[in-house]
């Protein structure tokens, strides 16, 4: 998604804008039919990216061990095959990038890729040189997004994005955080500054953001991301060794990963979840989830009772 | 909280971490075996060379642990790595001045207790560290080892301090600090084996620093 993604079919961009107005919000999306990925607007450009992307906190960050990087280069081939988009990270996450940048390098189809990192350090002055660093790691000319990490030093870091975007160095600008005790300040930050995207935390136990920055960044018009989509992996115990209930074919779900990723993007503020995998058989299931009818609100409020009922 | 890295990450580094400094993590165990081995035999003899030789060893452990594990191998896995590095390169100044001090360091266990408890924590790190890893299932290629790794160079660094007349308290700071580090990681990875790395170095300085001082037993 870079160069030539900017230049936009008009025509397409009108249907896709009238289709989009009269399509109800959650399971008739016209993208959502079997076999469809399921696409969502970013609401500054309306350009359309993959409503799952992928994170890269704990599970790309290998060193330099070849045989390791080997392995998260199979995971990332399938999220691209499997039609994944944005790629998610940041200077904290170790050599993240740097494997990234390794594994894009041996990837002949990197066709899709919406590549998205952070600035991350206290001092506003570090920003520039972490985008220069981050673009000379993963090997891009510029970034999708790029995103200032847990809000740290954020007037400062602003302005340096702000800068690297009119000079097209990134496309697109957003902040983050996966912390609740941050959310009162990131409201804040979203409703008095311009922004494309916001990062926050979302899933079906940790809903905190249903109250207010999801109803604000709906209202204001910016992509949301959603991070530690399975709680860090916490969900998955909850239900081991549970089957899943019948009604979940009403929406196309066939693993435990696709529930809880089909709760997320159903959400109609919801642009993109990025959960993190290091195994090619989860990627899988999770990109499963990318395809298919979505739960309609009463279905998902279903799965937030069963869920609280295990 | 988490850490920036899985357990499984963390043990196929060791094992490139190993094969790449293979003679010196050899080297550097079979060192640290025979300088445990003297310092334990000969108290009697109390020679100076033999502290002077423990410290020098502990210094020079302290420095490749700082660089090569610490500043080489984790820096690039955990962004705490550099600050890491900064402490065991300062101990290992630290230690590398008691062994050419004129004054240095004197062997001599205050108490029956120290010398239990030394003995004991230099067989854990030598030993059943490694051990209770190869239990759990990680390949021998990949066991951090006593001289080149922080865990099991930490408790073996109480070990041969516990053996000391008046260890000098500055010395347990370290270790002290590394039983924080050590106790968060096991937390974080949920690695049990962790916790006894903080038991064993909290007990050794608890005993160092708070042990009733009788006159010292230099034997
Ligand atoms: N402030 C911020 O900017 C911020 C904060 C937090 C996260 N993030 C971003 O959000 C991304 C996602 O969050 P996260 O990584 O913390 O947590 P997550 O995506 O909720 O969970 C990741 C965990 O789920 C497991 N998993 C994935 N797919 C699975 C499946 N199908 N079945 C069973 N287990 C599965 C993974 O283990 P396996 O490797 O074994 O699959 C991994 O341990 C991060 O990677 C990062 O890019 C950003």
């Amino acid at each position: 998604m870079q160069t030539q993604r900017l230049i936009f079919n008009r025509r397409r961009l009108l249907f896709s804008a009238l289709g989009a107005s009269l399509t109800p919000l959650f399971s008739t999306d016209p993208a959502a039919k079997p076999g469809t990925l399921i696409r969502r607007k970013i609401p500054a450009t309306g350009e359309e990216i993959p409503a799952l992307g992928m994170g890269t906190w704990i599970t790309f960050n290998v060193g330099g061990s070849e045989r390791l990087r080997r392995r998260r280069l199979a995971v990332l081939r399938r999220f691209l095959e499997l039609g994944g988009g944005m790629i998610d990270s940041s200077p904290m996450y170790g050599s993240s990038q740097e494997v990234i940048g390794w594994c894009l390098k041996r990837l002949e189809n990197k066709q899709g890729l919406f590549s998205a990192t952070k600035v991350w350090t206290p001092y506003g002055t570090s920003a520039e040189s972490q985008i220069r660093e981050a673009a000379a790691l993963w090997a891009v000319d510029r970034f999708d997004l790029m995103q200032i990490h847990n809000l740290v030093d954020w007037e400062a870091h602003l302005q340096t994005l702000r800068q690297a975007k009119a000079e097209g160095r990134i496309r697109y600008i957003g902040i983050t955080t996966s912390h609740g005790g941050r959310h009162s300040e990131m409201e804040r930050i979203m409703a008095a500054q311009s922004l494309d995207f916001v990062q926050f935390t979302y899933n079906i136990l940790d809903r905190e953001a249903e109250a207010r920055l999801l109803p604000l960044a709906r209202e204001r018009g910016l992509g949301v991301i959603i991070n530690r989509p399975f709680q860090g992996g916490g969900l998955f115990p909850l239900v081991r060794d549970k089957p899943l209930p019948g009604w979940v074919k009403e929406f196309d779900c066939s693993n435990w990963a696709q529930f809880f990723l089909k709760f997320i993007i159903s959400h109609p503020s919801v642009t993109c979840a990025i959960p993190a995998t290091s195994r090619v058989a989860h990627m899988e299931e999770n990109m499963g989830a990318l395809r298919g009818r979505l739960p309609e609100p009463k279905i998902r409020r279903r799965m937030v009772r069963f869920i609280e009922d295990l | 909280m988490e850490l920036p890295y899985s357990l499984d990450v963390y043990f196929a580094l060791m094992g490139d971490y190993n094969a790449r400094w293979l003679p010196v993590v050899l080297s550097a165990w079979v060192l640290a075996a025979l300088i445990a081995a003297l310092t334990l035999r000969l108290q009697r003899r109390a020679a100076k060379w033999i502290s002077r030789c423990l410290a020098g060893y502990l210094a020079a452990s302290c420095l490749w642990v700082g660089v090569a594990h610490q500043l080489d191998m984790m820096a690039e896995l955990n962004f705490m790595a550099p600050y890491y590095a900064a402490a065991w390169i300062g101990q290992g100044v630290m230690l590398t001045w008691f062994s050419l001090s004129p004054t240095g360091i004197n062997l001599g266990f205050r108490s029956s207790l120290a010398r239990t408890l030394s003995t004991a924590l230099i067989l854990f790190a030598l030993v059943i560290h490694p051990l209770i890893l190869l239990i759990q299932g990680y390949d021998w290629t990949s066991l951090p080892l006593a001289g080149t790794a922080p865990n099991p160079t930490a408790i073996l660094m109480v070990g041969l301090l516990l053996a000391l007349r008046t260890p000098p308290r500055l010395l347990f700071a370290l270790p002290l600090a590394w039983a924080a580090v050590a106790g968060a990681s096991a937390y974080m990875l949920d690695h049990a084996v962790d916790y006894i790395v903080v038991i064993s170095i909290v007990s050794a300085v608890l005993l160092a620093l708070f042990e009733r001082h009788g006159p010292a037993r230099s034997w």
